[in-house]
């Protein structure tokens, strides 16, 4: 089954020759370098962040040399790294778009940076439920995360809930989120989790039981898992039970550009939070593409000016690229790389929120 | 009070105490006497005296500090090398209501370790790793309480000579002596004189009660098979897993072959199978344990990654598809069957093909001597440090070194005196890595001639551990003969997967307890 190769040719042939196969590979495992978040707006292959974070190298690396040795993707320029689909490649993408697709959970991204630990703590604390309401006392849990293993306690400590009442409303408040998502994921989501006389299903072992590629059980595991988080932090969502799971801090910033956000509402400059954060000034300077990328409100006209802005627009159109060395030789180097970054992560802030 | 007088004195002391051992057996563990060779390390530990004892995987090790931690009184400190051995422990007395036990290890989130810390008066047992021991907030907390015993389990972990070498094991003596110098009580599965001998001196044992039981396991029939090659040994495994009774363990020798062995069997027969290695996450490592502790798995192959910790009283089969590199290990892995006393069946298959693979791994366990060289040099030029445990194991691992490799390298380093160069312990370390390898290939030599006895194969690996052979089984070896009906399974051929796939079904049965 040729879900992988599908997988494959349809982020290179995004990425139009402009990126390495590494840089594939980081967007899949959901790198939290700048560079990789910035590139997944850039290129709108956001849904496909962190969306195989188990990848292993060696496998990825013989998916790509599959695809080298047929001749579907080729180096774009001489030794450049960087890979385009080859004509061949471009119609083998357009033969398997008309029997594969991928599962649409995938582009709820808002919680990308939290999915993990959530799949996690809502693993254990299902665990812990069913083990208390059949009456066994000790098990092994199927994380030993200490971050997981305090949650789920902080969880567990519901006010006048006997163990049978949480299990009926963790039971009642899934149901309806599951019924939420396409039969197959919910499957895959519930034959993951360990509970009392029931091991979960490995990834594995799921791919086997259903006769399927490992690759499409992990993408329809992880649309499963961002449907459930998407529904569960609606504004108007009835799940008050599981919502206790989620993280109720800032969305998908991370750690370091929120308390760089922080700072720069208290109206410090990018010199001074350096400074008091023992920082570069490269990673404020992340920390502010970020903010340009996911904060929809963050105003950067202090730092690029709306004409600047402008003039770097369209020598990214006149140089029909993304890259930010042929804008900056465009500009004379009038404008600086934070500049050219910045109005290159604006413009893809917006087109995606003109998407939705 | 002459000596005479006193043990006089102490003889309807002991009969009392014993009494009440007998008690708590009954009425707190459930059982109606102890099994053979708890009882006189127990007696031993209540009068007051240290021990040594050896005694075979799944013969009960842990009555014998589990009743003496109900007579005396003060904290029962149990040093253990692994957390699922931890985990095992703990959840094998919260199961017999004990709610007073806690484990300290660095898993533990800061938080529920002080808590841990500020209770220790008010627990009856404490599991912690070596590590955990070191760390002077922990022993001066310790110091501070009143402890009963001192128990070191796994206790081959301190030989340099085992194949399970935990550097922070030298230092229990020193840290039991600080901490009020408790009764102390060392136990240890199947090791042979030199491993024993190791321990009773870094523990200073030599004034201890020992106790040393006898490594046969008479419920567990053993059987060598040579054969050609792969081909031939697979398709024996294959007509030995439709016949015989199951769950069953197969030990291989690599990852690659836990998998390749698991996809032939799910192909070839109706039989669940999972495989089981280091290499896989934590959490699906996790979940296969779990289903097969749950009864939802016939056979599992996976590495010697497997089954410390693991407690599964009704395993009936163990396969070597390779063999393993000592005869420690080889008995401890086939300790896993039989468990609950009934007759079980151990199984090794040979091919020549196999003799590559342990020299291999071997070689691979230390780095070599221009690796070696390399790293001190950098470590000179402080290229690289020594401060971060993490960051320099994967820096050697960058250089190419296995991780028992890196292992090596981190601890000889962490032993250099101080101001002379990294550089000046190369030959000590080399001399070291000569030393150890010798040994391994001694071992290894073992293994082998044991592969090729003529002779009771029961006999031979006693005659190893310097016992001799008293009782035959009925069920022996292959050498004395054993007809093969013996282990049939009964009932019905195999159980296809036949685990719930309908996501509500199952979510009912993980959450809704069933109304019976
Ligand atoms: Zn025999």
């Amino acid at each position: 089954m040729p879900y992988d190769e599908f997988l494959l040719l349809h982020l290179v042939g995004r990425f139009k020759g402009e990126r390495t196969l590494s840089g594939i590979y980081h967007l899949l495992k959901g790198k939290k370098s700048s560079q990789t978040i910035q590139d997944s707006y850039l290129f709108h292959v956001e849904p496909f962040f962190h969306s195989l974070d188990g990848l292993k190298r060696q496998d990825y690396d013989w998916l790509t040399g599959k695809c080298l040795k047929k001749r579907w993707i080729e180096e774009a320029g001489n030794r450049s790294g960087k890979y385009r689909l080859s004509e061949s490649g471009a119609d083998r993408l357009k033969a398997l778009g008309k029997t594969h697709s991928f599962p649409s959970g995938l582009d709820f991204t808002e919680h990308v940076n939290e999915e993990s630990v959530f799949w996690l703590k809502l693993q254990l604390a299902v665990q812990t439920v069913s083990e208390l309401v059949h009456g066994r006392k000790s098990f092994f849990p199927v994380t030993r995360q200490a971050l997981v293993t305090e949650s789920v306690r902080v969880f567990l400590r519901q006010p006048s809930q006997s163990p049978s009442r949480l299990a009926l409303q963790m039971f009642v408040e899934l149901r309806g989120l599951l019924s939420l998502c396409p039969r197959e994921e919910a499957d895959i989501l519930v034959l993951q989790m360990t509970g009392f006389g029931m091991g979960g299903l490995t990834f594995h072992q799921l791919s086997c039981r259903f006769s399927n590629d490992l690759w499409i059980c992990r993408l329809l595991h992880k649309s499963a898992l961002r449907r459930l988080l998407h529904h569960l932090s609606a504004p108007d969502s009835d799940y008050p039970c599981l919502r206790r799971l989620l993280n109720e801090k800032r969305g998908t910033l991370s750690l370091s550009a929120g308390q760089t956000y922080d700072y720069l509402r208290q109206g410090k400059s990018m010199e001074t939070i350096a400074r008091l954060r023992k920082l570069s000034r490269g990673t404020i300077e992340d920390h502010i593409v970020e903010l340009v990328l996911k904060v929809p409100s963050f105003d950067c006209s202090p730092y690029l000016p709306e004409e600047v802005n402008r003039s770097i627009l369209s020598a990214a159109r006149q140089a029909g690229t993304y890259r930010l060395k042929p804008i900056k030789h465009i500009l004379q180097d009038r404008v600086s790389y934070f500049q050219i970054r910045l109005a290159l992560a604006k413009s893809a802030a917006r087109e995606g929120s003109a998407d939705e | 009070m002459s000596r005479v007088n006193k043990i006089q004195k102490m003889k309807p002391f002991k009969q009392e105490l014993m009494k009440k051992a007998e008690r708590v057996l009954k009425h707190t563990f459930g059982y109606d006497a102890f099994r053979p060779g708890q009882k006189p390390v127990v007696e031993a530990l209540l009068s007051g005296e240290d021990v040594f004892a050896m005694m075979p995987t799944g013969s009960g090790k842990s009555i014998c500090y589990q009743v003496p931690g109900y007579l005396l009184s003060g904290l029962v400190l149990v040093v253990s090398p692994l957390l699922s051995l931890m985990e095992d422990q703990m959840a094998s007395l919260r199961r017999i209501g004990e709610s007073k036990v806690r484990a300290l290890n660095s898993m533990l989130h800061p938080k529920e370790r002080s808590r841990v810390l500020r209770q220790l008066n008010a627990l009856r047992f404490l599991f912690i790793s070596p590590e955990m021991l070191r760390r002077p907030a922990v022993v001066s907390r310790l110091e501070e309480t009143k402890l009963s015993l001192f128990v070191v389990d796994e206790a081959h972990c301190i030989s340099q000579w085992g194949y399970e070498f935990r550097p922070d094991y030298l230092h229990l003596a020193e840290i039991r002596e600080r901490i009020g110098a408790p009764i102390c009580l060392a136990l240890t599965a199947t090791a042979d004189r030199g491993v024993r001998e190791d321990i009773i001196r870094h523990l200073r044992l030599e004034n201890s009660r020992q106790f040393l039981q006898s490594v046969d396991r008479p419920n567990i029939a053993v059987a060598v098979h040579k054969v050609e090659n792969d081909t031939v040994k697979t398709e024996q495994l294959l007509q030995l897993l439709g016949k015989v009774r199951l769950p069953g363990i197969i030990y291989c020798a690599s990852r690659g072959w836990t998998q390749r062995l698991t996809d032939i069997i799910r192909n070839r027969l109706p039989l669940r199978t999972a495989f089981y290695h280091g290499g896989m996450l934590q959490e699906d490592r996790r979940k296969i344990q779990n289903q097969f502790l749950d009864g939802e798995l016939d056979v599992l192959c996976c590495t010697n990654a497997f089954g410390m910790g693991i407690n599964k009283p009704d395993v009936r089969l163990i396969v070597h598809f390779h063999y393993p590199r000592h005869m420690n290990a080889y008995l401890q892995e086939i300790g896993r069957a039989g468990r609950d006393g009934k007759q079980s069946l151990a199984v090794l298959y040979y091919s020549k093909e196999d003799d590559r693979l342990p020299l291999s791994f071997i070689d691979s366990d230390y780095p070599s001597p221009e690796m070696l060289k390399k790293i001190l040099l950098c470590l000179d030029r402080r290229e690289w440090r020594i401060e971060d445990e993490r960051q320099f194991l994967s820096a050697a691992e960058n250089e190419g070194a296995s991780e028992t490799a890196a292992r090596f390298v981190w601890e000889q380093v962490g032993r250099k005196p101080p101001g002379v160069s990294f550089l000046s312990i190369l030959d000590d370390c080399l001399r070291k890595i000569g030393e150890r390898k010798r040994r391994q290939l001694e071992d290894l030599a073992a293994m082998r001639s044991w592969i090729s006895e003529e002779g009771c194969r029961r006999k031979a690996y006693l005659r190893l551990f310097d016992e001799t052979l008293t009782v035959k089984p009925r069920l022996c070896c292959d050498r004395c003969g054993f007809p093969p009906e013996a282990f049939r399974r009964e009932g019905r051929l195999g159980n296809r997967d036949d685990r719930e796939i309908s996501w509500e079904s199952r979510l009912k049965r993980l959450l809704l307890k069933k109304l019976s």
